[in-house]
C-alpha cells in the first residue's frame, strides 16, 4: 500500500503531545471539606480501583491514539494497488445523435442514458477523475478530465440529444489522444449501439464497458430526401426519396407533401419488411419557398419521420423577343414558365437595359445595344465578327458539353441548312462548332476589362451562325433546352448546386448564413448582381427559437432537422429558409440497440467487470471509522469506562 | 455559494453532534462545568469538520487564470525559421505570463508533438525543442492539433489556443474544428509565422476539361504563382511528349499561362505543364501540374510488334475494319497506367517478355484487371513461353498456361545453368537469379537433364547433371550465397566436362554473370562445346558485365547474348531460353485450324475455307478459357477469357508471313481479326454522365450528374467505381445517389501520381440481369503533395479560425493573457485535508482539555468557585 500524500504521516508526531498529557502525574484539586470521616474508607477503596484505573487509562490513550492515527492515515490518501478501491481514470461516452430520441415508455432513450450518467458521476470517489464527451456527427469532448461532480452534473443535465448520426469511429478516436496516465482508462459507453460496430482496436491500458440503453422498437422512416430543380426548368422540381421499413411486417404508410405549408400531394407506400422504397415525384413552384414531406405511420421515431427541402426563389427572365414570326423561338421561349416574355417588332424595340435578355431574331441595329443580346443569324458589325460567306450543310462536329449554355444538350446529328462562316475576335468563346467554324458564339465583358464602349460593359453577347429555322433543330428536344440554358446564362442565374443542402449538426458563422441568404436570393453569378450585403444576424430556428449570431464566435449548430429562416430580415424573404437539413439517415433510422459492444476489434477488448462500483477513496472509510470512533471515545469518557 | 458539498447525503453524520451533547449531559465527569464545556465545544467542532469533510466540502473561488496552449505548424510550408519563431514567441509568453497562467506547447506536422505540458517535469525551456522524427513534415493537420488542444485545456481557467501557421492544411477541416471547439468555450488565436524572403514560383493545378470530343479544341491552362518577377519557360508534355514551348515573364503574385490543344488522341490523354524559372525557387517539387483528359471517339488499340515491319499486314486488315492502330515496337509498351489506358485494348505480337520490364508486365495487368482493358497476345518465335513470359504478370491474364506438358515424340534437352555468385551478385540479383534457375528447371521434362553451376573463383556444382523431374532441386538451388570472385572458364569447363557423354538430343549452357572474369581460353572451351553440340547462351546483367566476351561466347556457342539493366528481367531469360533451348514449344508444320468450341469470336466466318497456318507456340489452356480453335494436334490455337473488368485472348499462331502467309491473303483475315479484337474492347459507354473531380488537400471528390436527352434525371442507377491508385492498388467503391441524378463518393488521396476511375453504371432490372447505362474511364492527377501548393499565409483563412471562435488574428502577445474586467471562471477546492488537519489538532487540545485539571488556575477558577 502506497501513499498519495505520504508527508502527511509526520502528523503522528501528535501521538508525542497525547501520551505526555497521560504521563503527567495529575495535579490532585484542593477541596475544603467539613469533615474527614469518610476518607479513609474511600482511600481503601481507590487502593482496589487502581489497577481498573490504570487500565482505563490506557484504553483511553489507545483510543486516542487510534483516531489520530486514523485521521493521519486519511490525510496520506492511501492507495490500493489491486485497483479495487484506487482512483480511476473514466471516459464516458455518452451518446447524444438523434436515434437517443426513440419514444419508450413515458420518455426518450435519452432520459434513460441521462439518468445513468448521473449514477455514475454519482458513484465517482473524490480522486476518480471523469472525462465527458458527447457522440453524435460530431463527437465532442464536454468536460476534460475532471474529478468534481458538480461540474460533470451540471454538464450533463444540460444535454440533450441532436438529430443527427452518431459518428462512434470518431469518438473513439479521441482516445488514442488522452493524456498521458499511469493508470488504466474505463470508457464507458453509454449509447444503444444502433449503428454498425465500429473498427477499432484498443490500447492495452483501455478498459470498455457497454451500457445499453433501449429496447427494440419498430420504425418506418426517410432514410433519403433531395429536391433538385430540373436543368431545363428551374421552377419544375425532382423529389427523390427513400422510405426504409425497419420492422418485420409488410407496412402500408402515408407520404404527403406540402409546399410552403399547403398539402399538395400524398402517395400510399407499401413498404416491405426491412428494405426500403425508392420514391420520385415531380413538383412545379413559380415562387420557390419550403417543401416538407411527411410520412404518416405512427412509430417510436419521429424524426425521420419528416424531411424539409428549400427551393430558391427565381426571379424572372425578362426577356425581349425582337422578331417577325419565328414562333419556334417564341414557343421555346414560352415553354420556360420563367420566361416574362415581351415579342416586339423590330420598330418597336425597347432598350435591351430594360431586359435581361433581348434576342434579336431579325436584323439588328448597327450597333450593339447595352445589355444581354442574342442575334441570331445577323449581329452588328461593331462587334467585329465578319462573316466570310456561307457553309453548306455544316455538320455540328463539337461543342463546349461544360459550358452551362450546352449543359445536357445532345446535338449530333443535328441537319442545318447552311451557315454563315465567320471569323471572330479572340474575346468570343465558340460554344458549338463545325469543324473550325463556330456556329455559336459567346463575349462576356466582366468588371475591369477594358471595354471600348460603356455599353460593352459587362455584358454578354450569344451569336448563333446560323438560322435555327433553317435547321431541324427547332424539332428537337435540345432546342427548348438550349435556349433556356442560354436566357438563364445571360440573365446570371446559375443554381448548379443551388440545392445542396447542409448536413444536420454542421455549424454556420453570421458570414456562412449571410452567403446561403445571398445564394438562395438569386444564385447569380456575378457579385455585382447580388443580393444587399445585410449580414444574417438573427435566425429562427425549426423549433421557433431565435438565435442572435452578432458576437464574434457567435455560431448556429443546424442540430434539429428543418427549415432555418433569417430573423429580423427584410419581409419578403420569410418565405425563403435559409437552408434545410434533414437526417435522411439509413443508418441512424435502424434503431434497433445492439446486444453486444459494438465495437468490431482485431484482438480482445478488455471488458471491465462488475459494472460500475460504487466506491470512495480509502481515506472517506478511514475518515469515517475516525468520526464514529470519536464519538464512542466521547461516549466511553463521559461513562467514566475511560478517563 | 461558495460552499458545496460532493456527497451532501453525508450530512446526517451531522447527528453525532447532539450525540455528543446528550452524553455530556449524563456525565459521570468530575471536571469543572467551564471546563465540561470547552470540551464539549471542541468536541463539536472536531465533529462539525469531519462531517463537513465526509460530505465533500468544496469551497469556490473565482478564477481569472488563463490556460494558453500555443501549437507551432512546422510542416514544410512553413518557413524554415518557424521554429526559431514558434520558440521565440513561447519564450516571451513565458516571462509574460502572469504568475496564475498556463502555458503548453505544441508541435504540429501530420500529427502533435506536445512539447511542453503544466504539471510535468521538463520543460520546453530547458533543452532543444524540434519535431519528432515520425512526424511527416510533407502534410499539415490543424484539425488533429486543435482536437488535441480542446482536450487538454483545464476546465478551471480561460480556455485559449495560440495557432502559429500559414494556414495551410493538408488534412482535415480546421475550420470545423474551430467551430465544434468553440462549444467548448476554447477561443483560438491565430498568428502567421513573420515573412521570410524565400523566392518561390509554383503551378496550381493543370485546369483542362475532364472529357472533350476528338478534334475539339481546349484550353490547357494553369495558374503560376511567384514571389519576384522572374523570366519563365513553360514546357507541356503530352503523353510525355513535347508539345509546346513558351517563355513568360512572371509577375509577382498569380500568373495564368495557357495553351490552346487540339490533338487529344482517343482515351486518356495526359498532360503534363512543366516551368523553370530564372530566379530562385526553393521548392521544386511544385514545379509541375497535371491533369487527364479524356477524350471520346473511335476505339483505338495499341499493336506491339517485335519487328514494326511485320506489323503491317494485321493493321491494315483492322483499319479497313474502323478500328484505329498504333504500332509499336516491343519496347515501346508505355510505362503509366494512364497512358496505356488511352487505348482500348492492347495486342502483343511476336513481342517477348524481355523487351518489357516487371512493372510493366503489372502495369498491363492492371491495365486489363482492373481498368477493364482488352489484351490479346498472337503467337510467334517469341511469344507466349518462347517469350520467357513463364510466371510473369502477362502469363496470369491470359486464358494459356506458358508450360505445356511435353509429348512423347518431342526431343530431349540437357541444360547447364552456370550461375555467377561473386560477391557483386548479392542482394537481389543472387535472388532473382536463384528465383530464375528454379523457373526454368520447372519448365524442363522429366525426359531433360539439367545441372546449376555456381562459381566465383572456382565452381562447384550446385545441382549435379541429373533428370529434371528429381525432387530437391529447387531446394538445392536456393541455398547458393553470394561471395567470391569472378572465374568463368573452370565453370565453363566443368559444364563441358558434366555435358559430355550426355544422350540429349540438344544440350544448352546458360551463362549469367554481372563481371568481368579472370582471363581463360575462352574460344577453345567453347569450341570443345561446340563440338559436343552444345549451344551457349550468355546473360549480362548490369553494365559491369563484360558484354564483348559475352557476345563472343554466345556468338562462338551459336547461342543468344542478352544484356540487362534490371535484374528482375533475369528470370524472363532464363525461361525463354530454357522454351527455345528445349524447342518442345514450337511446332512448325502446315495446319487447318479445327472449331473446338462454337464461340462468337469465330461466328460468320466460313472455316471451310481457312487456309494452313504453318506453325504455333505450344501452351495449355486455362479451367475456365474458353478455347474456340485448336490445332490439328490439338493444342489450343484461340482461346478468350474474362479477367477482373477485362477480357483477354490467345491466338498460338501468328498475323505474319512467317505462319499465316497464306491467311493474309485470306479475304476474311481482316474480319477475323477485327471480330477477335472487338471481343476483348474496353467497352466506353458514356450517354450522358457528366462526371466532377476534385480534390482538396489529401481528400477528393468525384460527382456524376446523370441526364438523359430530355432533361430528365436518371436515378437509381448502380454505381460501382474502381480507384486505381498512383501504386496499382485497387480500391472498389460505390458512389451512393445524394439528390436527383447525382451520383458521389469521396476517397483520399494520400499520394502523389495518376488516380483512375472505372466507372460503370448499371440499371437495376427485377430479373437481376442489370443494363449497363454507363461504363468509362476518367482520371485525375496530383503532381506534387498539397504542402508545397501555397507559399505566404492564408491569412483569411486564419482570421476567419479566429472569428468563428471568438479570438483574434494576429493579437498583440500582452492580449492572449488579458481578460475584461469581470471575467472569471469558478475554481473548486476540496476542503477535506484541511478540516481533517484541523481536527487532528483540535482534538490533541481536547486531550490536553480532559487529562488536565484547570478547574484551580485563573480564569476556570473563578468558574469553579462560583458554580463548584
Amino acid at each position: 500500500m502506497g501513499f498519495a500524500h505520504p508527508i502527511m504521516l509526520a502528523f503522528l508526531g501528535l501521538f508525542l503531545p497525547v501520551i505526555a498529557l497521560y504521563l503527567l502525574k495529575q495535579r490532585r484539586r484542593r477541596v475544603q471539606v467539613a469533615t474527614l470521616l469518610f476518607w479513609d474508607k474511600i482511600l481503601k477503596d481507590e487502593q482496589t480501583v487502581t489497577s481498573f484505573s490504570r487500565l482505563r487509562k490506557l484504553l483511553s490513550l489507545l483510543l486516542q491514539l487510534l483516531f489520530i492515527a486514523l485521521l493521519v492515515l486519511a490525510l496520506a490518501r492511501p492507495l490500493v494497488s489491486d485497483g479495487l478501491t484506487g482512483a480511476r481514470r473514466i471516459v464516458l461516452f455518452l451518446d447524444t445523435s438523434a436515434s437517443m430520441l426513440v419514444r419508450e415508455g413515458d420518455g426518450v432513450r435519452f432520459d434513460e442514458a441521462k439518468s445513468q450518467a448521473l449514477n455514475l458521476v454519482k458513484g465517482l470517489a473524490q480522486g476518480d477523475t471523469m472525462m465527458l464527451v458527447t457522440v453524435d456527427q460530431h463527437p465532442t469532448v464536454i468536460r476534460p478530465f475532471t474529478n468534481s461532480k458538480r461540474e460533470l452534473e451540471a454538464a450533463i443535465e444540460t444535454l440533450s440529444p441532436v438529430h443527427t448520426e452518431t459518428d462512434f469511429a470518431a469518438a473513439l478516436k479521441i482516445l488514442d489522444h488522452l493524456p498521458k496516465s499511469r493508470q488504466d482508462t474505463q470508457v464507458y459507453l453509454l449509447t444503444d449501439g444502433a449503428f454498425p460496430p465500429v473498427p477499432y482496436t484498443p490500447g492495452e491500458d483501455l478498459q470498455f464497458a457497454y451500457l445499453r440503453i433501449g429496447k427494440a422498437e419498430d420504425n418506418v422512416g426517410i432514410t433519403k430526401f433531395q429536391a433538385r430543380p430540373l436543368p431545363d426548368s428551374p421552377r419544375d422540381f425532382q423529389v427523390h426519396l427513400e422510405v426504409a421499413n425497419e420492422t418485420d411486417q409488410t407496412v402500408a404508410a402515408e407520404l404527403e407533401f406540402r409546399l410552403n405549408g399547403a398539402l399538395t400531394d400524398a402517395w400510399e407506400l407499401t413498404l416491405p419488411p426491412h428494405d426500403s422504397v425508392q420514391h420520385r415525384f415531380s413538383q412545379y413552384s413559380a415562387t420557390g419557398g419550403a417543401i416538407e414531406v411527411f410520412l404518416d405511420f405512427p412509430d417510436a421515431f419521429s424524426i425521420d419521420n419528416r424531411a424539409f427541402g428549400r427551393l430558391a426563389p427565381l426571379p424572372p427572365v425578362k426577356v425581349q423577343l425582337v422578331m417577325e414570326g419565328n414562333l419556334f423561338l417564341e414557343s421555346a421561349l414560352l415553354a420556360d414558365q420563367n420566361v416574362d416574355l415581351d415579342v416586339v417588332d423590330p420598330a418597336e424595340a425597347k432598350s435591351a437595359e430594360d431586359y435581361d435578355v433581348t434576342i434579336w431574331a431579325v436584323e439588328p441595329p448597327d450597333e450593339t445595344p447595352a445589355g444581354n443580346t442574342v442575334f441570331i443569324h445577323h449581329w452588328p458589325p461593331d462587334l467585329g465578327v465578319i462573316a466570310e460567306g456561307e457553309l453548306k450543310s455544316p455538320l455540328i462536329t463539337d461543342w463546349e458539353r461544360n459550358h452551362p449554355i450546352n449543359r445536357h444538350l445532345a446535338l449530333q446529328n443535328v441537319t442545318i441548312r447552311s451557315a454563315r462562316k465567320i471569323t471572330a475576335p479572340d474575346s468570343f468563346l465558340p460554344l458549338i462548332r463545325s469543324f473550325d467554324n463556330p456556329l455559336l458564339l459567346l463575349q462576356e465583358s466582366k468588371p475591369g476589362d477594358n471595354a471600348p464602349t460603356d455599353a460593352a460593359k459587362n455584358r454578354k453577347v450569344l451569336i448563333f451562325a446560323f438560322d435555327p429555322l433553317a435547321s431541324d433543330l427547332p424539332l428537337r428536344v435540345a432546342f427548348p433546352i438550349l435556349i433556356a440554358n442560354a436566357v438563364h446564362y445571360l440573365q446570371g442565374v446559375d443554381r448548379r448546386d443551388g440545392w445542396i443542402n447542409p448536413t444536420v449538426g454542421q455549424s454556420f458563422s453570421s458570414v456562412d448564413l449571410t452567403a446561403f441568404r445571398i445564394q438562395r436570393e438569386n444564385g447569380l453569378i456575378h457579385s455585382e448582381n447580388s443580393a444587399s450585403e445585410e449580414k444574417v444576424t438573427k435566425v429562427l430556428r425549426p423549433d421557433h427559437s431565435e438565435q442572435d449570431l452578432i458576437e464574434p464566435g457567435d455560431l448556429l449548430r443546424a442540430d434539429r432537422v428543418g427549415l432555418y429562416y433569417q430573423a429580423g430580415g427584410k419581409e419578403t424573404i420569410e418565405i425563403h429558409p435559409l437552408f434545410a437539413v434533414n437526417l435522411a439517415s439509413a443508418k441512424e433510422s435502424k434503431i434497433q440497440p445492439s446486444p453486444t459492444l459494438p465495437i468490431q476489434s482485431e484482438s480482445p477488448v478488455r471488458e471491465i467487470i462488475g459494472g460500475f462500483r460504487l466506491g470512495y477513496e480509502p481515506w472517506f472509510f478511514v475518515a469515517l471509522f475516525a468520526a464514529l470512533l470519536s464519538i464512542a471515545e466521547w461516549f466511553l469518557f463521559h461513562r467514566r469506562l475511560i478517563e | 455559494m461558495p460552499l458545496e458539498f460532493e456527497n451532501p447525503s453525508f450530512l446526517w453524520l451531522g447527528l453525532l453532534i447532539p450525540a455528543a451533547v446528550l452524553a455530556l449531559r449524563y456525565t459521570l465527569t468530575d471536571s469543572s462545568r467551564g471546563q465540561r464545556i470547552l470540551s464539549l465545544l471542541v468536541r463539536i467542532v472536531i465533529l462539525l469538520m469531519l462531517v463537513l469533510a465526509l460530505a465533500g466540502a468544496l469551497w469556490t473561488s473565482k478564477s481569472r487564470s488563463v490556460a494558453l496552449w500555443v501549437l507551432g505548424d512546422l510542416s514544410d510550408s512553413a518557413p524554415e525559421s518557424a521554429l526559431a519563431q514558434v520558440t521565440n514567441l513561447y519564450q516571451r509568453l513565458h516571462a509574460e505570463k502572469p504568475a496564475e497562467g498556463k502555458l503548453a506547447l505544441a508541435l504540429f506536422a501530420a500529427k502533435s508533438d506536445w512539447i511542453d505540458v503544466p504539471g510535468e517535469s521538463k520543460s520546453a525551456l530547458e533543452s532543444p525543442i524540434r519535431l519528432s522524427a515520425d512526424n511527416a513534415k510533407t502534410e499539415t493537420n490543424i484539425e488533429l492539433a486543435l482536437q488535441q488542444a480542446a482536450q487538454t485545456l483545464p476546465h478551471d481557467a480561460f480556455k485559449r489556443v495560440l495557432l502559429l501557421t500559414d494556414g495551410n492544411q493538408t488534412q482535415g477541416d480546421a475550420l470545423a474544428a474551430a467551430k465544434r471547439i468553440r462549444r467548448q468555450d476554447v477561443k483560438i488565436f491565430t498568428q502567421t509565422y513573420e515573412a521570410e524572403e524565400r523566392d518561390e514560383v509554383l503551378l496550381e493545378d493543370l485546369l483542362v476539361p475532364i472529357e472533350v470530343q476528338k478534334g475539339q479544341s481546349f484550353a490547357v491552362a494553369a495558374i503560376a504563382h511567384a514571389t519576384k518577377t522572374s523570366e519563365a519557360s513553360f514546357t507541356l508534355y503530352r503523353d510525355g511528349f513535347k508539345v509546346g514551348e513558351r517563355q513568360m515573364t512572371l509577375q509577382p503574385g498569380a500568373n495564368s499561362i495557357a495553351f490552346t490543344e487540339t490533338q487529344a488522341k482517343e482515351g486518356l490523354t495526359r498532360y503534363e505543364l512543366r516551368v523553370a524559372a530564372s530566379a530562385g525557387d526553393f521548392y521544386a517539387d511544385n514545379n509541375v501540374a497535371s491533369g487527364i483528359v479524356s477524350v471520346a471517339g473511335e476505339p483505338r488499340v495499341l499493336l506491339l510488334e517485335r519487328n514494326e515491319r511485320d506489323a503491317r499486314y494485321l493493321a491494315r486488315a483492322l483499319e479497313a475494319e474502323s478500328i484505329r492502330v498504333e504500332i509499336r515496337e516491343g519496347r515501346g509498351m508505355p510505362g503509366r497506367l494512364e497512358e496505356l489506358a488511352q487505348y482500348d485494348a492492347v495486342l502483343f505480337s511476336d513481342v517477348p517478355a524481355t523487351e518489357l520490364s516487371v512493372p510493366q508486365m503489372r502495369l498491363l495487368r492492371s491495365y486489363v484487371e482492373d481498368l477493364g482493358g482488352g489484351f490479346v497476345m498472337i503467337g510467334g518465335e517469341e511469344s507466349f513461353g518462347l517469350g520467357g513470359y513463364y510466371r510473369t504478370a502477362i502469363e496470369d491474364v491470359l486464358p494459356l498456361r506458358m508450360r505445356s506438358e511435353k509429348k512423347k515424340d518431342t526431343p530431349s534437352l540437357a541444360m547447364m545453368l552456370i550461375v555467377d555468385k561473386s560477391g557483386s551478385m548479392s542482394g537481389d540479383k543472387i535472388e532473382l537469379a536463384k528465383e530464375a534457375s528454379i523457373a526454368a528447371v520447372e519448365l524442363l521434362n522429366e525426359r531433360d537433364y539439367v545441372g546449376v553451376i555456381a562459381f566465383d573463383h572456382d565452381p562447384y556444382n550446385v545441382v549435379d547433371l541429373q533428370g529434371a523431374g528429381k525432387m530437391g532441386i529447387v531446394q538445392t538451388i536456393s541455398q547458393i550465397q553470394a561471395g567470391g570472385g569472378t572465374s568463368i572458364y573452370p565453370a565453363l569447363a566443368m559444364a563441358q566436362e558434366s555435358l559430355f557423354g550426355i544422350a540429349a538430343t540438344f544440350k544448352h549452357v546458360i551463362l549469367l554473370t554481372d563481371g568481368h572474369s579472370q582471363p581463360g581460353d575462352f574460344a577453345g572451351i567453347i569450341d570443345q562445346l561446340a563440338g559436343d553440340t552444345v549451344t551457349v547462351s550468355t546473360v549480362g546483367v548490369g553494365n559491369g558485365a563484360d558484354g564483348a566476351l559475352l557476345q563472343n561466347i554466345a556468338r562462338w556457342g551459336k547461342g543468344r547474348y542478352y544484356f540487362t539493366a534490371d535484374a528482375y528481367d533475369i528470370p524472363q531469360i532464363f525461361t525463354k531460353e530454357t522454351m527455345s533451348a528445349s524447342r518442345s514449344s514450337l511446332v512448325e508444320e502446315p495446319f487447318l485450324p479445327q472449331i473446338f468450341k462454337d464461340h462468337q469470336v469465330i461466328r460468320s466466318i466460313d472455316w471451310e475455307q481457312a487456309p494452313f497456318l504453318f506453325g504455333y507456340v505450344v501452351t495449355s489452356p486455362k479451367a475456365t478459357a474458353e478455347v474456340s480453335l485448336v490445332t490439328e494436334r490439338g493444342d489450343p490455337l484461340l482461346a478468350v477469357w474474362q479477367v477482373g473488368l477485362g477480357r483477354c485472348a490467345a491466338f498460338t499462331s501468328d498475323a505474319k508471313s512467317r505462319w499465316a502467309a497464306d491467311w493474309i491473303s485470306w479475304p476474311q483475315f481482316g474480319q477475323f481479326w477485327a471480330q477477335l479484337i472487338r471481343s476483348v474492347l474496353r467497352s466506353s459507354l458514356n450517354p450522358g454522365t457528366e462526371t466532377t473531380l476534385e480534390s482538396r488537400g489529401n481528400a477528393g471528390s468525384l460527382a456524376l450528374d446523370c441526364v438523359n436527352n430530355f432533361g430528365q434525371f436518371l436515378n437509381g442507377l448502380k454505381t460501382d467505381v474502381q480507384l486505381i491508385r498512383p501504386d496499382l492498388k485497387v480500391e472498389k467503391t460505390s458512389a451512393r445517389q445524394i439528390g436527383p441524378g447525382r451520383y458521389a463518393v469521396n476517397f483520399a488521396l494520400n499520394q502523389t501520381g495518376s488516380y483512375l476511375f472505372q466507372i460503370r453504371q448499371t440499371i437495376p432490372r427485377p430479373n437481376g440481369e442489370d443494363e449497363t447505362f454507363a461504363d468509362f474511364t476518367r482520371g485525375l492527377t496530383i503532381s506534387y503533395k498539397p504542402e508545397y501548393r501555397r507559399f505566404g499565409s492564408d491569412t483569411n483563412f486564419l482570421s476567419e479560425i479566429a472569428h468563428v471562435t471568438g479570438g483574434q488574428y494576429n493579437p498583440e502577445t500582452e492580449n492572449l493573457f488579458a481578460l475584461d474586467k469581470d471575467e472569471s471562471v469558478p475554481i473548486r477546492h476540496a476542503l477535506w485535508p484541511s478540516l481533517l488537519i484541523a481536527a487532528l489538532l483540535l482534538f490533541v487540545l481536547d486531550v490536553a482539555l480532559r487529562r488536565l485539571d484547570l478547574a484551580g488556575r485563573g480564569w476556570f477558577r473563578e468558574k469553579a468557585q462560583r458554580y463548584g
